[in-house]
């Protein structure tokens, strides 16, 4: 990725976002902080100098101003003058003990800076003044400390401002580059299928995330699209490859009518052999559409409850009439006590279990008993259509399915060859299992469908 | 009848509107959706046949536009091949009968009739008379001549709607939909099989027959001349 798509991809935004908000919260924090110690030492200072005002007051008391004068002058030489300065003197300004001061009655209580009492430092001073008998007092007590302390803090603050937005943007940027990576991928891999590659998708690592949770939809999303663009490919080749016989068979047609056109009976024969050859054609040309549209899942939405009992039971009526004229049976068991209803679209699985009836008269000869049973299990709804006809071998079962092909010995009876391909589409799409076996002797193709309930849940 | 056509492919068009017309039908005939709309809502016409693939307006846009303008014209629909959902939608929208393409014009005028005739009261008819032949709608019961035939269910749906539509031609399509609730085309002599059992017991033992072939389209049922 190039540096300014980097700048401009929202986990960048996110990590700077994320490192200037901890720096804020630090600074503001700092500043409350700050305020409350820096109020509170510099009370202390203030506090101090009041109470060495007092003491000198004390002494004053205790022995007049020779006491207090001995005070100010023993404080006086033992303090260090950088923290703090005595001036004792007379009322008009005359220095009796401890150190000179620039104009000490414009002196007010209150911080002035060190110049004003000739300290040297750069500090802030405490001021306390006291009228003591004949004599002026003037205490001043540095801030140094306070303000050094605050110094510190506000360092240490900083040193922790720089080092939390370091970690944030770090981490910030290590967080949303893996971020970035895996969208990145998501991206890559649309890029790809955009291109024509059906079958790329995106790699999982982490499926439980937010990211892992849209690769999932992502991929849910391209097998279907996978699914619908090959059912159309699919149908295209099918088209190209089985209906040119046909549409070949009807220009011959067509054209043998030109050289009958004298003979009334024969065009008439071939006008009605044109037509059943179109409406082949067109049936044929139907069951695929249909068989895609079903593997395209257009019909889901239409989903109810049915009753795959209520359905064998109409083929049953339906088909009893037709087997009995080809001299076979048709018999229907029902297994199942109640409860035996699927999810699914009814006019569809008619058609589905139609079809298995259908081609088990087409193909059995007379004398057969065909059968059709259903039945209710601990994993759901079943249905089973069986004969006792010449079935299918092992190997061709699972061919059968797919479209147009057919067993070799029954290329000679009618058929599409899609009627199996349809079962098959019709039974996906309800996620059924279809399953062929040998009823020793003749063909029985069962279909599984998951419980009602457990499909409703599913599908929601 | 006064039918309106609504069909935009040319060949499609020409077959059904002259054998309307063959038939003793006027035809308004348009290519347009939009002039389909305009034309069915100015009125005047016993049946719409409205394709479902128009150009400038959709056919089932306009069967939805006609039916909320309270245009009440028997439909019939033209459905593409393949059209899976188009059947559903296109009843849902408001058509009184679908059909998909290719079709016969045998089977459009059998739906047309159908349609077109469709009671205005469907009166809770308790009984069906044509001929001699007596159908008990309550006790589900048939006579003919005075004498009891027992039907099989389905036989039973079958004659009824069969006699329900009398004098009409009911194409095996028709029937497959209405008495067996089929929307597809069984590989076998379904409808076939049936008649020709309903036959046996209704019109063999008696003298005249009732229950008639229509070569290539379906079956009707009528009283004798």
């Amino acid at each position: 990725m190039r540096l300014t798509e980097w700048f401009r991809s929202t986990y960048f935004r996110f990590a700077v976002l994320l490192a200037v908000t901890f720096v804020v919260a630090y600074a503001m924090a700092a500043w409350v902080a700050l305020g409350v110690i820096g109020s509170d030492l510099d009370s202390r200072v203030e506090q101090a100098a009041e109470l060495a005002a007092e003491r000198f007051e004390d002494a004053f008391e205790r022995g007049g101003e020779a006491e207090l004068v001995r005070a100010v002058e023993t404080r006086s030489a033992s303090a260090d003058p950088d923290d703090e300065v005595y001036w004792l003197g007379r009322r008009d300004g005359e220095l009796i003990a401890g150190r000179p001061v620039k104009a000490p009655l414009l002196l007010m209580p209150g911080n002035v800076g060190g110049s004003e009492i000739n300290a040297d430092t750069g500090d802030r001073y405490r001021l306390a003044t006291r009228d003591i008998g004949d004599t002026r007092l003037i205490v001043a007590f540095s801030f140094e400390e306070p303000d050094a302390i605050l110094h510190s803090v506000i360092g240490a603050f900083a040193l922790a401002s720089l080092a939390s937005f370091l970690i944030a943007g770090l981490v910030g940027t290590f967080v949303g580059h893996r971020a970035q990576a895996r969208l990145d991928r998501i991206a890559d891999t649309l890029r790809r299928v955009a291109l024509g590659d059906m079958k790329a998708r995106v790699p999982l690592r982490n499926a439980h995330d937010d990211l892992g949770r849209l690769s999932l939809a992502v991929n849910d999303g391209l097998s279907q699209l996978e699914n619908t663009v090959d059912g159309i490919r699919q149908v295209s080749t099918d088209i190209a490859h089985d209906l040119r016989t046909p549409i070949n068979r009807l220009e011959i047609t067509l054209e043998r009518m030109r050289d009958v056109t004298h003979d009334a009976a024969a065009l008439n024969g071939l006008a009605d052999d044109a037509n059943a050859q179109a409406k082949q054609i067109a049936t044929t040309f139907d069951a695929l559409l249909r068989i895609a549209q079903i593997e395209a899942g257009a019909r889901k939405s239409r989903f109810q409850a049915v009753s795959l009992a209520e359905i064998a039971e109409r083929l049953h009526e339906a088909y009893t009439p037709v087997a009995e004229e080809a001299g076979q049976a048709f018999e229907i068991v029902h297994r199942s006590q109640a409860g035996d209803l699927v999810l699914g679209d009814s006019d569809l699985l008619t058609q589905l279990f139609a079809n298995l009836v259908e081609n088990a008269i087409r193909h059995c000869p007379a004398h057969a008993t065909i059968q059709i049973e259903t039945g209710t299990g601990l994993n759901g709804v079943w249905i089973n259509v069986r004969d006792n006809g010449p079935g299918i071998p092992q190997g061709e079962r699972d061919r059968v399915l797919r479209r147009f092909y057919r067993v070799e010995k029954s290329r000679t009876t009618p058929g599409s060859g899609l009627g199996l391909a349809l079962v098959k589409a019709i039974s996906d799409l309800h996620g059924a299992r279809l399953s062929l076996d040998d009823n020793k002797p003749g063909l029985s193709v069962r279909l599984d469908f998951a419980p009602f309930d457990r499909a409703l849940i599913h599908a929601s | 009848m006064k039918i309106l056509l609504v069909e935009d492919d040319a060949v499609t068009r020409d077959y059904v509107r002259s054998g309307l017309i063959g038939a003793g039908h006027g035809v308004d005939s348009v290519e347009d959706g939009i002039d389909g709309l305009a034309l069915a809502l100015r009125g005047g016409h016993d049946a719409i046949i409205l394709d479902r693939m128009l150009p400038g307006m959709d056919g089932l846009a306009i069967l939805k536009a006609m039916r909320a303008a309270d245009l009440s014209t028997p439909v019939l629909f033209l459905t593409a091949v393949g059209g899976l959902d188009d059947r559903v939608e296109g009843l849902e929208a408001g058509a009184d009968d679908y059909l998909a393409k290719p079709f016969a014009f045998s089977e459009l005028a059998a739906r047309l009739a159908a349609i077109a005739r469709r009671p205005s009261l469907v009166s809770e008819q308790t009984k069906l008379v044509v001929a001699d032949l007596e159908l008990d709608l309550i006790r589900r019961t048939a006579n003919r001549a005075g004498q009891q035939i027992e039907l099989l269910p389905k036989e039973f749906s079958l004659l009824e709607y069969l006699m329900r539509s009398e004098g009409r031609v009911l194409s095996r399509t028709m029937l497959l939909e209405h008495v067996w609730d089929f929307h597809f085309d069984p590989q076998t002599s379904v409808v076939e099989t049936h008649v020709s059992r309903l036959r046996a017991k209704i019109d063999k033992p008696f003298d005249s027959h009732l229950l008639h072939t229509v070569k290539n389209i379906g079956y009707s049922l009528r009283a004798p001349d």
